[in-house]
């Protein structure tokens, strides 16, 4: 016996399927629903796309996990500087389950912000935002943008020394901006120093502007990907197509349920921990904004006080940012018609040669003021990220 | 020329006179000063000790020197010209035009007094301190009097310079306060306002005035507490110069505010202060005090703490000893002088039977005086023993309350360890952490407690730890129930999804499978029927609900 017969359709399979149909009649009768899950469901994918295809469904999921859990935290959290700390205290202490709530939308933005980074590089990697995807790739790049802002206005919410600091220092990075830098920081801070008033404005971008733009991108790149349909792996564009039901869900499902594993372990085994009360007068040390900001602020750092008529930080700054740009213009820069990766040996250096850079400056950014021990040495890396002090063996 | 010749006869008479009562008119300032100790002293111990102003009136020659020094101006101030002449100014051959400019030479006022010749008269009391300083900070002109010359730069920034010159505080002093005007003597001349015996009665002259220090809230008693003191009486009463006086505690032209971190009797420099003397094993020597003091303090709690640590709350010498009614406190007012700070140890050692034992010092015959120990439980052995012999009842009470006291700080110690352990679960541990310092105060409060030596008190200090160590327990055992769970939930939460993962995998091999057979059956039936095999399957005519 095959071990596929194990899955044979049952009694009990057969009167789901029953009651499944009965109830999309009821609907299809109605409101045509059935039709638009129909037309959604059926469209042809290739057969032989790989498990990077379903990294888009991860984002997906995990975007309603963001949407689920953040409704929930709603309720109890309360947005003003002498009731955050205590309510999101009485979230993780009180509230039934609000330790699994708030774990899950704090380790949730950050697998979704990973997810998305792994997606977009699955996208570069097969050149997948050619012609006619290229609108498609700018939404994309979009809703990178929008989830990089969620996790920024988000950070400062707990309102606990880490989140205090870190977005004190996150706000005052475009301060160094010519003419507009000031006000810059003074309309995102609401006011000089970051008070009450920045976090009413990081709590509404976070929970009504925010969520609205995404949800309106994710529509739009969802409609666009029905319309043209998912590219094909490069080479194989002719290759035999199967329906996206069940075939490719059932691949996006398993993705999905790992994901939600990896997510659940990292809630219960390495918890957010809230760190004690903002205090305007007490620096923590070693204050570094989330992961995916790290490479920014350490790129600002090598760069001296005044670089000719322009101070140095905003040459980082603008530098930095352009790496959003390359991404945007992907479309235009990668301009051959060919997707492997020979045919565009030129693009993908570059596109290699800023993602290590990325990377390593991310690691520098972590290790920098910071005393790392290895093998009974221990390493002292300057603000830099270069090795200042060696102790030990 | 006549008129000159009966004004020089006349000076002179007038100089005569002048000399003939010079120790009277040389103490006497300008304003009428308060008594001092000047009039105090025995004139042979005061004459001795410095050698007075090297007068001139005494001899013709001298004299005609000092009347051509002084030109004209001597004929309408003759009395002013007097008393000059034998200050240490005029007695040094400086003429009056050398501080106040004008012509001594003419004979008319109007012209001696003319601007174009550079006269300045009589400054006004904020421009005295630059008035001064012409001479005195120009090093040229002091370099043969052995005189410093950065009197005035002290000032600028002293207290009173910073009133007078800053804020235009005309009641601040200024150098005429102390050290006068045209009768200014050497401070080695015990005439002298700023002979080392008279100067606290010159400082008392603005300090002891109330209408003048009311505005400032100062308090204006210093004087009556240092005659008072032992340094005041020493000085006043056994002519011991050596004894400190208001400027060897707070500067002379460079005075500061108490508060001020530059002050030397700021709280955190006092000690620094009195060392400077008292740690002089000669001068003790004279006093009968011992030299280690200043070494015994900064070598104790207090003095580790306030020196080292910068706890300003710790006392200084004067804190105990008093700042300008300097003593030494006696046996009776030890406890009294502990107890301004450590009240509740004073109130529990006064229901103590040691507060009425023969011959009891109070507090430093457990705890010393200047090298104080980090109090302990140690104390009761080793102090009780000083006086109590080791298998004494009393000793015997001693160790046993000692013994409860080191097992419930042990208790204590290991609450505090498990809510530590604890905190590395990632857990809140605000509660369980208030719990700990619930103990933390409580063992700040039985300490003072434990002065009464009565059981009583450890034993409840026991109790009270026990019950921390246990709500401690209860509430990290807590948290590692909660662990518990949440590691169950992730174990479930890893089956049920691995289970689904693995059917959902066999739903696509099942897929496959078919997939597999149907392309197999196109292929065959096409070979058969000698068509192309079929298009692949049109996904769009199927979905999962079909």
């Amino acid at each position: 016996m095959s071990y596929l017969d194990l899955v044979q359709p049952t009694a009990g399979d057969r009167l789901a399927v029953r009651a499944l149909k009965a109830t999309a009649r009821f609907l299809e009768d109605r409101i045509r629903l059935v039709s638009l899950v129909d037309f959604l469901a059926s469209k042809p994918v290739p057969h032989d796309l790989n498990w990077a295809y379903t990294l888009g469904s991860v984002c997906l999921f995990l975007l309603a996990n963001q949407i689920v859990t953040g409704v929930l935290l709603a309720l109890y959290y309360r947005p003003a500087i002498s009731e955050a700390y205590e309510s999101v205290r009485h979230i993780e202490e009180e509230v039934t389950c609000g330790w699994l709530v708030r774990q899950l939308h704090a380790w949730g933005a950050n697998l979704m912000i990973l997810a998305l980074c792994f997606h977009m590089a699955r996208v570069l990697w097969y050149g997948s935002y050619k012609k006619p995807r290229e609108i498609n790739w700018l939404i994309g790049v979009g809703l990178l943008l929008a989830t990089l802002t969620f996790g920024f206005t988000g950070y400062l919410l707990p309102w606990d020394q880490l989140s205090y600091w870190a977005s004190k220092v996150g706000t005052e990075i475009p301060g160094a901006l010519p003419v507009i830098g000031s006000v810059l920081v003074k309309v995102m801070r609401g006011g000089e120093e970051i008070t009450g008033a920045t976090v009413g404005r990081f709590y509404t971008l976070h929970t009504l502007v925010l969520p609205g733009i995404v949800l309106g991108l994710v529509f739009l790149h969802l409609a666009i990907m029905r319309y043209h349909g998912i590219t094909a792996l490069p080479g194989k564009e002719h290759s035999r197509k199967v329906p996206f039901f069940p075939h490719h869900v059932m691949k996006d499902a398993i993705s999905i349920y790992l994901t939600l594993a990896v997510l659940y372990v990292l809630v219960v085994v390495s918890p957010w921990k809230l760190h004690e009360k903002a205090d305007a007068l007490v620096t923590p040390e070693g204050v570094k904004p989330e992961w995916y900001f790290l490479w920014m602020y350490q790129f600002i750092k090598y760069f001296p006080q005044q670089i000719g008529f322009m101070s140095g930080k905003v040459v980082g700054i603008v530098l930095s940012s352009g790496v959003f740009g390359l991404l945007a213009l992907a479309p235009v820069l990668d301009f051959g018609e060919g997707r492997l990766i020979q045919q565009r040996k030129l693009f993908m250096s570059l596109a290699l040669a800023v993602l290590l850079g990325v990377l390593s400056l991310t690691v520098l950014g972590y290790i920098c003021e910071r005393d790392i021990s290895l093998l009974g040495t221990t390493i002292h890396f300057d603000i830099k990220g270069f090795p200042e002090k060696v102790t030990g063996k | 020329m006549k008129l000159v010749s009966q004004h020089h006869i006349l000076l002179s008479c007038s100089l005569l006179m002048a000399f003939s009562t010079a120790p009277v008119l040389a103490s006497q300032p300008e304003k009428p000063a308060p008594k001092t100790a000047l009039s105090a002293a025995p004139s042979n111990s005061v004459s001795s000790a410095a050698k007075g102003p090297s007068t001139t009136a005494a001899d013709p020659a001298a004299e005609a020197k000092f009347l051509a020094k002084m030109g004209s101006c001597a004929e309408c101030h003759a009395d002013n010209a007097t008393i000059f002449q034998k200050s240490v100014h005029g007695s040094d051959g400086i003429a009056c035009v050398d501080c106040h400019g004008g012509d001594s030479s003419v004979e008319v006022a109007e012209e001696a007094h003319a601007a174009t010749k550079g006269f300045v008269g009589k400054p006004s009391r904020r421009d005295v301190p630059a008035f001064c300083a012409k001479c005195h900070s120009d090093a040229k002109r002091m370099a043969n009097t052995g005189l410093p010359t950065d009197q005035y730069e002290q000032y600028k920034n002293s207290f009173h310079g910073k009133k007078v010159l800053v804020e235009g505080d005309s009641n601040a002093a200024v150098c005429t306060d102390c050290h006068g005007t045209h009768d200014i003597l050497s401070k080695k001349n015990p005439l002298a306002r700023t002979y080392r015996a008279n100067i606290p009665a010159t400082c008392d002259r603005c300090h002891g005035d109330d209408a003048k220090m009311n505005a400032y809230a100062i308090p204006t008693d210093q004087f009556k507490k240092w005659k008072q003191s032992f340094h005041g009486r020493a000085v006043l009463e056994k002519h011991d110069l050596s004894a400190a006086i208001c400027t060897d505690c707070h500067g002379k032209h460079d005075i500061v505010n108490p508060e001020d971190a530059h002050s030397r009797v700021h709280h955190l420099s006092i000690v620094k202060t009195c060392t400077r003397c008292h740690a002089d094993a000669e001068l003790m020597k004279r006093h009968n005090l011992s030299a280690a003091i200043p070494a015994d303090y900064v070598a104790g709690i207090h003095g580790i703490a306030l020196l080292k640590r910068g706890i300003t709350a710790a006392p200084a010498c004067t804190n105990c000893h008093g700042n300008h009614g300097a003593l030494p406190p006696g046996v009776k007012q030890v406890a009294m002088v502990c107890g301004r700070c450590h009240m509740r140890s004073e109130e529990f050692y006064n229901k103590s039977p040691h507060r009425q034992a023969k011959g009891f010092r109070g507090c430093i015959e457990c705890h010393r005086n200047h090298r104080i120990a980090e109090p302990g439980s140690w104390l009761f052995s080793s102090a009780c023993e000083r006086c109590h012999p080791g298998d004494s009842p009393a000793s015997a009470r001693g160790k046993a309350l000692a013994e409860t006291f080191d097992r419930a700080v042990f208790t204590l110690e290991q609450a505090a360890k498990e809510v530590k352990d604890a905190a590395g679960y990632g857990f809140s541990m605000e509660k369980l952490e208030a719990v700990v310092e619930e103990g933390r105060q409580a063992r700040v409060e039985v300490v003072p407690a434990l002065h009464t030596l009565d059981p009583r008190e450890a034993d409840r200090f026991a109790e009270k730890a026990t019950d921390i160590l246990k709500t401690v327990q209860q509430g990290v055992q807590q948290i590692r129930i909660r662990i518990l769970m949440r590691a169950g939930s992730l174990g479930m939460v890893l089956i049920v999804i691995m289970g689904i993962v693995f059917v959902f995998k066999l739903k696509i091999d099942r897929l496959h499978h078919e997939e597999e057979e149907e392309a197999a059956l196109r292929a065959a039936n096409g070979a058969s029927a000698g068509e192309p095999p079929a298009e692949p399957a049109a996904a769009d005519k199927t979905n999962g609900l079909s």
